[in-house]
């Protein structure tokens, strides 16, 4: 049996069933990490003795039958912006190169409770801050489908530790985009849950109004049964959302007859490349062709999502950052006589310089006489970015169109042109705003054999019939 | 001949509200103990934590802001308050800016003017909001730094804005005072000003007397006590006319004044830009207060001082001048309350709070909030009285020991042996020893010098130890004599 | 070629950011960040095209309301946790460089 081919839920069961062990599972997996790093860097910390003491304690409750959950036992990878107790949590900056927590997040904790094994923190970009991981303060990741590429971001890592078999499933968390564009790149299923679905204790914020975590898989059964797993309604976090509809794992059912999907036109326009646009248009008629019924329509605002997205997402980050200051945790510059001193050069010398230019964008949006103009004005458009998704919404089921304009970009050729990179985020970065959930899953490849991914968009709510109409893909393909 | 300037002034007064948890997390708000032990990752800005509103918080909020006849904001925000220093632990403060809990206020306050007589005038309140206070900064002299404690970070408080109403520091005191009084009735904070619980800052300008127009206004911080208060005003007011005299202006700015030097120093910096760059706190939803809620709010609200002048006038037969001392102190009129439910004669308790309690609470420099015996015990010292069983001066004697350590007095006078003996045999055997060892007093007495019998019962009474009842001492003087 | 910009930041402008966001940018720094500034703010300015009168400003997608906590002590002493990444520490507090004068 090759353990590592095996997706999460598979391997869960097969530690069940006593064909494998949780620790085999761990120490497997380890190996590969071991042989793999030098080449992808998915990591910044590999917790080794720690998961494989974690996988003895998971497989003796296995075996006692106290863990019986459907990823009891399986090793998962942990993108560096959440809070990990005693592991070293760095948001991929200098400024945290030593931080530990006290605490771990919500969603890691209802992870461990099933049973998981942590196997450690994934590369980012700093702070969430970029679409490519190169903006990661230890160095990029590259992208296992091809090294030359990047993985996207910001949780390139947690998709490539998952497309590298060096996690059997990951947790990332999405701004704009950052799990669905790295799930699109290295052809693995990222999925952004409806606001407040995961709790977001312990998650270091960036844009507290758009960030969610959601997880980044092997396949779309994964997708819903670890979604399921890290749902819960937190009291710690006056944004989370109690639910009742969270079994998601009921909606794999490979049925779409009567769904309703539309195609929004303007994501199918200038900007967009050719090879993307045909293996995501070959996507929608695999559905139709099982009984879905699919026609184009005007979204509308899609030029507007960005400089809305830009403006609120800069604007609370530049306010999320300012506890980064060297007093209580954290890189401290030396050597500063005075307060203020120390504060400027900890923050200079310890944020790059995409951190830098949000909050600083972030600081001029909200400081007095642009408030008005800018933030409240963006903050407007969103409302109007709502409510053209609830018109959407009236009409379809699904909207399905692409993740990303193009397949992942070589390494080293985004970083240059900053509004040429914030464009790629142009369909991802508009859910955020609406709070609405999206999926990315594989339908192809371009001629480079680089991973092209569709995104699924679904009303507040509806994770449902998003798992649906991605499983039902999934098993037409396959 | 030289001009008239008039002080134009308003308050923004900080109250710590009487909650038992932090605003937004279930961290303690117990005064003291050791630095950072009431702390957690919530309110110390620990990446990654969360905050959640405490309801109590909210529910104190509108009681004040209904009993100085605001006008509730049902729908309310929080925002952020971003400055950096480092005793604001996530480089913001949770407060409100936009939606204000409350607005559009107003309270009657009662000034002594110059002439003696008292003149009532409205303040207007211009909102009050909820806020998270800052935690402790204290100076290392011996390393030069400075060392944070987080234990008051976090720690709800209320700011109430007023208009710049007022004109003298009077009419300040005079506002402070109601305020205070109207907030200690409602239990919502104990509003010391020396221990930080109440913090007021003045906005203070100089105009000529007649000019429509308000003058440039400066802010000063760091005045606790109602003294300091009166000093900074009068001193900023004098700083500000100097200025104008001098052809100069006055800078708007934050000043700290210093009690001791009296005088008060700039806080400018050029690392402060005051531009605090609010925006709608995205963590914590917004707080809508319904009807029915804000009704629950005001059917709890409690007797507040004039309705309960009102009733005690009505109620008991104790002097006007009692109830206003009594009243002024929500805690002493607590205890003049409980005592009387005791079944203790208004009367009796009324005049151990006038007189007794105040004449201690002068010489320990104490405020009536400070008070810590417990109505019982001031009921049963009553008791002791009205039984015959301790006398007059004995009981003034348990009662400052009643005051200073809340002993039981039953038990403490029979600890002490403190009882009047009424053993008439003992009475009458000590009696005829002073009428005996005293015979110009009792020579006196019967030349009819009544007064002699007073220094007759005085002998008694100091060879009894205190322990008889000078009723029956000199009763029994007269049937011996 | 020069790029011609609708948003010119001046160096108070970048100056003065610099002093709220509490960040000491060298000189060749706070010339992309003028050109950065500049360009985004022209992207974000397109959304002047857009007619928002009456539109209230969303913070939250959901309506949600009134979450609060009830008034409890959940917490203990922590403050060995507070202190575990105190890059400075004195007394069981906080070290940080002198803030008066």
């Amino acid at each position: 049996m090759d353990i590592l081919s095996l997706t999460a839920v598979e391997l869960a069961k097969a530690i069940r069933e006593g064909k494998t062990t949780a620790v085999e599972a761990t120490q497997a997996v380890l190996d590969e990490i071991a042989a793999g790093e030098d080449t992808y860097h998915c990591y910044v910390t590999v917790e080794r003795e720690k998961a494989l003491k974690q996988a003895e304690e998971v497989q003796k409750k296995i075996e006692a039958g106290e863990l019986t959950g459907p990823l009891a036992g399986v090793p998962f990878a942990i993108k560096d912006n959440m809070c990990t107790e005693g592991t070293l949590t760095t948001c991929s900056s200098k400024i945290l190169e030593n931080f530990i927590p006290t605490f771990s997040a919500e969603a890691v904790l209802n992870l461990e409770k099933a049973g998981a094994v942590i196997l450690g923190k994934t590369n980012m970009d700093e702070f969430a801050m970029g679409s490519t991981t190169e903006t990661s303060y230890y160095g990029v990741t590259r992208n296992p489908r091809n090294p030359e590429h990047v993985p996207g971001g910001s949780s390139g890592g947690s998709a490539a530790a998952v497309a590298a078999q060096e996690c059997f499933a990951a947790l990332g968390s999405d701004t704009g985009g950052s799990i669905r564009q790295p799930a699109s790149y290295c052809g693995v299923v990222g999925m952004k849950p409806t606001y407040g679905t995961v709790s977001r204790y312990g998650l270091i914020a960036y844009g507290s109004s758009l960030d969610q975590i959601g997880p980044l898989t092997k396949d779309v059964t994964d997708c819903a049964t670890v979604l399921e797993t890290i749902t819960s309604h937190d009291p710690k976090d006056s944004t989370s959302m109690k639910r009742e509809d969270t079994d998601f794992t009921s909606a794999l059912v490979a049925d779409v007859k009567g769904m309703k999907i539309g195609i929004p036109r303007d994501y199918f326009g200038e900007g967009l490349d050719p090879e993307v646009r045909d293996a995501v248009l070959a996507a929608a008629e695999v559905l139709k062709a099982q009984g879905a019924e699919v026609e184009e329509f005007d979204l509308s605002l899609v030029d507007y999502a960005i400089p809305t997205y830009y403006t609120i997402a800069a604007a609370e980050a530049s306010s999320n950052l300012e506890r980064f200051d060297g007093v209580k945790y954290g890189y401290r510059a030396q050597d500063a006589e005075d307060l203020h001193t120390m504060y400027k050069r900890s923050r200079s010398q310890g944020f790059g310089p995409e951190v830098k230019r949000r909050i600083m964008l972030g600081s001029f949006v909200l400081s007095s006489g642009y408030y008005d103009a800018y933030y409240l004005k963006a903050l407007r458009v969103k409302a109007l970015i709502k409510k053209a998704f609830d018109e959407a919404f009236a009409k379809y089921d699904v909207i399905l169109g692409p993740v990303a304009p193009t397949t992942a970009p070589k390494l080293g050729s985004s970083l240059a042109d900053p509004i040429k990179m914030y464009l790629g985020d142009i369909y991802t970065i508009s859910i955020n705003l609406a709070g609405l959930p999206g999926i990315s899953v594989p339908c192809g490849t371009d001629s480079q054999g680089l991973p092209i991914g569709m995104q699924l968009i679904g009303d507040c709510f509806k994770e449902k019939t998003l798992i649906r109409a991605a499983y039902t893909y999934e098993q037409s393909v396959k | 001949m030289a001009k008239q300037y008039e002080t134009v002034i308003g308050l923004e007064v900080h109250v710590e509200l009487a909650t038992k948890t932090k605003i937004f997390c279930g961290c303690s708000t117990a005064f003291g103990g050791r630095p950072n032990t009431h702390t957690c990752p919530v309110c110390t800005g620990m990446p990654g934590s969360l905050p959640v509103l405490n309801k109590q918080v909210v529910e104190y909020a509108v009681a004040v802001g209904l009993a100085t006849n605001c006008t509730i904001t049902q729908y309310c925000k929080f925002d952020r308050k971003n400055y950096f220093y480092p005793d604001n632990p996530q480089n913001y403060q949770i407060s409100q800016l936009y939606l204000p809990i409350c607005r559009n206020g107003s309270v009657e306050i009662e000034v002594a003017g110059e002439d003696g007589s008292t003149y009532t005038k409205p303040v207007r309140i211009h909102e009050i909001h909820m806020e998270e206070d800052a935690g402790k900064l204290v100076h290392d002299d011996w390393e030069d730094c400075t060392l944070v404690d987080y234990n008051r970070s976090g720690v709800p408080l209320i700011e109430i804005v007023s208009e710049p109403d007022m004109r003298s520091a009077e009419e300040v005191i005079a506002y402070l005072e109601k305020l205070r009084l109207l907030i200690q009735y409602l239990g919502a904070s104990d509003c010391k000003l020396q221990e930080g619980s109440m913090r007021a800052d003045v906005n203070l300008s100089v105009r000529e007397v007649g000019a429509e127009k308000f003058g440039t206004r400066t802010e000063m911080k760091n005045l606790n006590s109602f003294k300091a208060i009166a000093r900074a005003i009068q001193g900023e007011r004098e700083r500000q006319i100097d200025l104008l005299e001098a052809g100069k202006e006055v800078i708007q700015e934050t000043r700290r004044w210093d009690d001791n030097k009296e005088y008060s120093y700039a806080m400018r910096s050029k690392e402060d830009a005051q531009d605090y760059r609010y925006f709608p706190d995205p963590d914590l939803v917004p707080v809508y207060i319904s009807d029915e809620w804000l009704e629950s709010i005001r059917s709890k609200q409690p007797e507040f001082r004039t309705e309960k002048m009102k009733r005690y006038k009505e109620e008991y037969d104790i002097p006007e001048y009692d109830i206003d001392i009594i009243t002024g102190s929500k805690h002493l009129a607590d205890i003049f309350e409980a005592s009387v439910a005791l079944g203790s004669q208004p009367k009796k308790v009324s005049n151990w709070l006038m007189v007794e309690t105040m004449r201690l609470l002068k010489e320990k420099e104490m405020e009536p909030e400070d008070i810590r015996f417990s109505p019982e015990h001031l009921s049963r010292l009553i008791g002791l009285v009205d039984g015959k069983v301790i006398n007059s001066s004995v009981a003034k004697e348990v009662f400052q020991v009643m005051f200073e350590e809340d002993v039981d007095p039953e038990q403490y006078v029979e600890e002490k042996g403190l009882k009047t003996v009424n053993d008439e045999g003992a009475l009458r055997k000590v009696v005829e020893e002073v009428i005996a060892a005293n015979p110009q007093s009792v020579e006196d007495y019967h030349n009819g010098k009544e007064k002699a019998i007073g220094f007759l019962v005085g002998q008694t009474m100091k060879a009894m130890k205190g322990k008889a009842d000078p009723a029956s001492v000199n009763q029994m003087l007269k049937e011996l004599l | 070629m020069e790029i011609s910009m609708a948003n010119v930041i001046s160096d108070e402008t970048i100056e003065y950011v610099g002093i709220l966001a509490k960040l000491e940018l060298s000189d060749e720094e706070k010339e992309a960040a003028k050109k950065d500034m500049g360009r985004m703010l022209d992207y974000i300015d397109k959304l002047g095209e857009l007619d928002t009168t009456g539109v209230e400003p969303m913070s939250h997608v959901f309506p949600v309301q009134n979450v609060f906590r009830e008034d409890v002590v959940t917490n203990g002493d922590e403050s060995e946790q507070t202190l575990a990444n105190a890059p400075g520490e004195k007394d069981n507090m906080f070290v940080v460089p002198r803030t008066f004068d």
